[in-house]
């Protein structure tokens, strides 16, 4: 059976809530898919994003048992970030897990 | 004592507080003595090879694995999380030497040597780090050569590559050291292991007349530096380089 996208966003929310960067308090706790996690309204600075992409990527390697990377070249040169919200992030891992499922 | 697809591996528990070392290019010379330093001293040990080992050590687990391939690497540390659930210390002791001019260097060669040698630190240091910062503690430690400091002829590559260690090792460590890690390097002068059969004696007593003090390594001398890294009070210390000899 597949990944679910709103199987990975919610792996990504615990990932989030697992770190608890100061400034999700500071905006009320919520979270949603399209929290900014990277940038002038992120909630991560560049040391806590490490953090989380390297918690994101333990969390979907648990989910498929094999490796995933997401801080690939890919990832990295795209002119839009897909660090910089939860929704963008769940859909760049889909990418991923889709690649991994075909291979 | 039970052998798996991982390679040999004693009896254990699966979740230990003793400290968890790693250690790569683990079947003989300075790695095999690392292995047995710190397994004596109470510590859980995970090395590798590329080859299997022939040899057991309680308190040792063994993982076939070439450091310089990515998917090795990460089958290694997961040992470390699957069966400790933690990793302390990490350290990059696999290496393979060439001696050759420069000019008559293949491109294999170089593939081979900066494979090991740096992509294999890299790697493993990598791993070993995304596994260290979830506990907010790790060590890592890199093998360099006094190669690097005496820019010693016929070693190009060999320095290069471990020149590579050196700067890669002190920009890792204020990338991580926000995630409580450390990185250091210890260069040994050359010891006596398979790693420097090939070279000419000359070669090694002109390298010997450049040190302050004038003997090849021990083993002993390479774990001295490490334990000073990998001590709780040198948590302060990271970035550092040590040549052995007084290089």
């Amino acid at each position: 059976m597949g990944i679910e996208r709103e199987q990975v966003v919610s792996l990504i929310i615990d990932k989030v809530r697992d770190i608890d960067p100061p400034a999700l308090a500071e905006r009320g706790n919520g979270l949603s898919e399209h929290t900014a996690l990277f940038g002038k309204e992120g909630l991560f600075d560049s040391l806590g994003l490490v953090a989380l992409i390297v918690d994101v990527e333990q969390g979907l390697a648990d989910l498929v048992d094999a490796p995933i990377t997401l801080g690939d070249d890919r990832a990295m040169s795209q002119s839009r970030s897909p660090f910089r919200t939860v929704g963008a992030l769940a859909d760049y891992a889909m990418l991923l897990l889709d690649e991994h499922a075909r291979n | 004592m039970p052998v798996t697809e991982d390679g040999h591996r004693d009896a254990r528990s699966t979740r230990s507080d003793k400290p968890v070392v790693l250690i790569t290019g683990a079947r003989r010379g300075i790695g095999r003595y690392l292995a047995e330093h710190y397994a004596r001293a109470g510590m859980c040990v995970v090395g590798c090879s590329r080859e299997p080992i022939d040899w057991q050590l309680e308190g040792y687990t063994h993982v076939v694995a070439d450091v310089a391939q990515e998917d090795d690497v990460k089958r290694l540390v997961a040992v470390a999380q699957r069966e400790f659930g933690r990793l302390d210390v990490a350290i990059n002791n696999a290496g393979v030497a060439s001696m050759n001019a420069a000019l008559l260097t293949p491109a294999d060669t170089i593939d081979r040597v900066m494979g090991t040698n740096f992509r294999g630190a890299a790697l493993v240091s990598r791993e070993a780090a995304k596994l260290m910062m979830r506990r907010k503690h790790g060590r890592i430690v890199n093998l360099s050569t006094v190669a690097v400091p005496l820019r010693v002829e016929g070693e190009a590559l060999y320095a290069a590559s471990k020149s590579a260690v050196v700067t890669y090792s002190q920009i890792l460590a204020r990338e991580l050291a926000p995630y409580g890690i450390t990185v250091n390097v210890v260069g040994p002068t050359p010891i006596d292991t398979d790693l420097i059969r090939s070279v000419p004696a000359d070669k090694i007593q002109r390298i010997l007349e450049q040190q302050a003090i004038k003997r090849l390594g021990r083993f002993e001398d390479v774990a001295n530096v490490i334990d000073f890294f990998i001590r709780p009070e040198s948590e302060f210390v990271t970035g550092q380089v040590i040549y052995l000899g007084g290089v």
